[in-house]
């Protein structure tokens, strides 16, 4: 990409109002549609940003009830265009994450898709929190490589740099801007005792390790952390009716409940809540590394962290089953 | 007092009291406090207990643990093991309570917890081996009563209108339930599909039937330890609906749940003599 | 435009078959006839049966593969679904998305014998195998089905047990672990009536299918008779919910059981952690 940009706010605003819609997180920190550039916290929003391209409730189709097959009404994907403002790049790399899920054929998700599409990511560099982690693999608060756009907040308005080819022709629309030199990029936070990413190979083949039940017990399987994380994806498919209008919805859903697995007739594979904690990490560092080489199912955004009512610390544990694997493993050797 | 807790768990060990002990450590790598169950004397060394340990680890009691299983617990969390007893899911001699003189936690680190600066049980009723001062304990700087006061002041619709307001931010992600150590039925309401009692996505509706069904749930069974408010990531107020209606158990029963073993519990058992005339009995009112 | 994957397409029941007491098979049709005669699928790929307003559940297309306009699913009532699926009789309407999964690898079998070692409603799987069998006969060696139920009463797919007794170099062995005052025929636990089977192993591969505890007792039986495990096949089972390796439910180690499965040899299965 060409170096960068100055823009102020208000130039800034009219080009993304003439491409279309606008959303940005709201004081709750959900991502809501915004008439104006909201003022934005230090770090990411409590909601990562999947929730506008898969939403935690999602119609499939709707109809009313009785009704013929010829009127059940599929949901229309939605193709508003617009841009998303303030996107975190922890949040932006998790989408390339789900991107891997819902838009891989034969299955492609036409509104995840449509979404993707449609909404230019316009990313704002943060000041990470205490526990934020985006070093941990290897990119900064100001990475600009999975959004379109990435402003760094200046005293009179935005530096711009381009991190695709639809974000540089967005920013050629953006009046008054001047040429400037891109800053170097910062590196991520990360905390002092991390000494690198573990081996997936390690973790799978130590699945039946003790160390899972002792983690087990400092967790109490609320999920809150999947509710939180940008890169959870899973999703159940149910119907429900409301004063005769039936929809068919895919709804967000967690590893970490105790009925995910459970089957129709009783049986349930995770019934210990160490399994389920073991499933959610292995996910993340082993499963999704081994069919994706370069990938992790984290991006550091440390929401799950921040929430924990156990105050457990994915990065802590993920260490410290790591420590425990090598050092074993250095004692037979 | 972390020494002292060692001490105690190493001789509860060393007596054979204990298979397994749940108690808090500091975890080395992030400084916080966490669960930890340890099933050697020699790790006795990794447990404290100060005002961090702010959970509740009544729910992490298994009947998968090694038993008898000691519990490092504060007087709530007593209370919650307490009625964990009293309801059967775990015999009298499986549990070994250690109970902290507790002056309270400090979720936010600073200022000790709203339910710690009102808390009259600072020791757990239930105790097998007492650890520390309890002489110097801290008197309730306020009341339950002035916590719902504004709830229990306010006109039906007002309040009514409260609670709904209060619900709204719920995604129906039941952290409150997994925390909760009396949520300890083995298949809730929510997860029953037939029928289907309570929907599974978020909307009016249904956050009102999961906050009224939960609240119902744990009258006379709340003991206080506010893990659900606590758990929640979307900050609901669940925990001052269980606070009314404990107060409304105390007043109609004179009953405080898990102080004493044994008694009647208004939420468990079926009397004839009930003071609520729809059951039968001579209403009271 | 794309076609949400989640969407199911509508289809009629043509034909109810009240199997067991629990247990009822329902033959439909698509109603789209664009979609009804392109529609094709392999045996052991499974697909999402709506009951609309009721949702959705996980079922194997057990029919006959050679004849994909008419589909096939058998059902147990075990839940809130299958119980309001059971309400439904020959014209009803029902959501179908499908296939999915991997099938059963037939065309490599070609020029073997096929061993089928069925329990309850696990013979749902295998018979799409069955008729695949006997539809390319001179494709295959000599097929041995044991299939076995708890009582007489629990024995289902009586028709198609008429025409597989009768198909040539064709074995039949049907079995109850308890026979009632009619019952003539034999009894007897699967793995046990498999070992007196006693089929060859030379040349053949062996699929089984049925409740957990009768997996886990024949595949020992089927090592025992000289079936490596490369050549032991079965179907995992387990809660799905999209299909389409996106909703996470089915995930195991690194695969899905919904794409990368439901079939997976023995040989696969030992290389995944032991939690199902």
């Amino acid at each position: 990409m060409a170096d960068g940009m100055k823009i102020s706010r208000d130039s800034l605003l009219a080009a993304l109002r003439k491409r279309g819609a606008l959303w940005a997180p709201n004081d709750a920190g959900r991502w809501a549609a915004v008439d104006s550039l909201p003022e934005l916290g230090p770090i990411r929003p409590r909601r990562p940003v999947k929730d506008l391209f898969t939403p935690p409730r999602r119609e499939i189709a709707h109809w009313k009830a009785g009704a013929g097959p010829a009127e059940i009404e599929p949901a229309q994907p939605d193709e508003t265009p617009g841009s998303v403002f303030g996107v975190r790049p922890c949040d932006a790399r998790a989408l390339l994450l789900l991107d891997r899920a819902f838009l891989q054929p034969p299955h492609l998700d036409p509104h995840y898709q449509a979404r993707r599409d449609n909404l230019l990511l316009i990313g704002v560099a943060c000041q990470p929190g205490p526990n934020c982690y985006c070093g941990v693999f290897g990119f900064g608060p100001d990475d600009k490589d999975a959004v379109d756009v990435m402003l760094t907040l200046q005293a009179d308005g935005f530096a711009a740099q381009a991190g695709s080819p639809r974000g540089q022709a967005f920013l050629a629309t953006v009046s008054g801007g001047a040429a400037a030199p891109a800053a170097a990029p910062r590196p991520g936070p990360r905390p002092d005792w991390w000494t690198g990413l573990p081996d997936p190979k390690a973790l799978y083949a130590n699945f039946d390790h003790p160390i899972w039940r002792e983690l087990g017990t400092s967790c109490m399987n609320c999920g809150v952390c999947t509710q939180y994380c940008p890169t959870c994806q899973c999703f159940t498919v149910d119907d429900e009716s409301w004063k005769g209008e039936i929809q068919r919805l895919r709804i967000v859903d967690n590893c970490q409940r105790s009925d995910f697995t459970r089957m129709a007739g009783g049986h349930n594979p995770r019934q210990v809540a160490a399994s389920r904690l073991r499933q959610r990490m292995l996910h993340k560092f082993s499963y999704i590394p081994t069919q994706n080489p370069g990938l992790v199912g984290c991006t550091g955004c440390g929401r799950c962290v921040d929430l924990c009512p156990l105050d457990r610390n994915l990065f802590a544990d993920v260490f410290e089953i790591m420590k425990r694997i090598n050092q074993e493993a250095e004692r037979v050797a | 007092m972390n020494q002292s807790l060692r001490e105690t768990v190493k001789n509860l060990f060393a007596k054979g009291k204990v298979k397994s002990v749940l108690g808090y450590r500091e975890h080395p790598l992030s400084q916080a406090v966490v669960a930890t169950l340890i099933t050697r004397s020699e790790d006795a060394d990794t447990l404290i207990f100060d005002d961090r340990c702010v959970q509740n680890l009544a729910r992490a009691l298994t009947r998968d643990l090694p038993l008898p299983v000691g519990i490092v617990v504060k007087g709530c969390d007593g209370r919650a093991v307490s009625m964990r007893i009293t309801e059967g899911d775990f015999a009298r001699e499986q549990v070994v309570a250690i109970a902290m003189a507790c002056a309270g936690v400090k979720a936010d680190g600073k200022t000790f917890d709203e339910r710690c600066q009102r808390c009259e049980m600072h020791v757990s009723p239930l105790a097998d081996v007492t650890v520390g001062d309890v002489s110097a304990l801290p008197k309730p700087e306020k009341t339950r009563a002035e916590t719902i006061a504004k709830i229990k002041t306010m006109p039906p619709a007002e309040r009514f209108a409260f609670w709904q307001k209060a619900f709204e931010p719920c995604t129906h992600c039941y952290a409150c339930r997994e925390v909760c150590p009396l949520c300890n039925c083995a298949v809730c309401v929510t997860d029953q599909n037939a029928p289907r009692w309570i929907e599974q996505t978020a909307k009016p509706s249904s956050n009102l039937m999961w906050h009224m069904i939960r609240a119902f749930h744990h009258a006379g069974r709340c003991v206080d330890c506010g893990e659900c408010q606590r758990a929640c990531p979307e900050g609901v107020p669940m925990h001052l609906l269980d606070l009314c209606l404990a107060e409304d158990v105390e007043e109609l029963f004179d009953f405080k749940t898990g102080v004493k073993q044994g008694g009647k519990w208004p939420f468990l058992m079926f009397d004839p003599q009930d003071p609520d005339s729809w059951l039968g009995g001579p209403h009271r009112g | 435009m794309l076609r949400d994957p989640l969407l199911p397409l509508p289809a009629r029941i043509s034909e109810r078959i009240d199997e067991t007491a629990d247990t009822v098979t329902f033959h439909f049709e698509l109603l789209d006839e664009a979609e009804r005669k392109a529609f094709r699928y392999l045996p052991g790929q499974f697909a999402e049966i709506s009951n609309f307003g009721e949702g959705e559940s996980t079922f194997v297309i057990a029919g006959d593969p050679a004849k994909p306009e008419r589909l096939t699913v058998t059902t147990k009532r075990v839940g809130a679904h299958t119980e309001a699926l059971h309400h439904l009789y020959a014209g009803a309407i029902i959501g179908f998305r499908g296939p999915y999964g991997k099938a059963f690898p037939v065309a490599d079998w070609k020029g073997k014998d096929i061993v089928i070692a069925g329990g309850g409603i696990g013979l749902a799987p295998l018979k799409p195998i069955i008729c695949h069998v006997l539809n390319h006969r001179a494709d295959y060696g000599k097929l041995t089905i044991v299939y076995g139920a708890r009582s007489p009463g629990d024995l289902m797919y009586a028709a198609d047990r008429e025409i597989w007794a009768k198909a040539p170099n064709t074995e039949l062995v049907v079995t109850v672990d308890k026979g009632d005052a009619n019952w003539k025929g034999r009894e007897g636990f699967v793995p046990a009536v498999l070992r007196a089977t006693a089929p060859s192993a030379a040349n053949a591969v062996a699929i089984t299918c049925g409740p957990p505890i009768m997996i886990k007792l024949t595949l020992p039986v089927f090592k025992d008779l000289g079936f490596p495990a490369e050549r032991i096949f079965t179907t995992l089972e387990m809660k799905m919910k999209c299909g389409l390796g996106q909703c996470g439910r089915c995930n195991i180690g690194p695969f899905y059981v919904c794409k990368d499965g439901p079939v997976f040899s023995v040989a696969q299965l030992q290389q995944l952690p032991q939690e199902f």
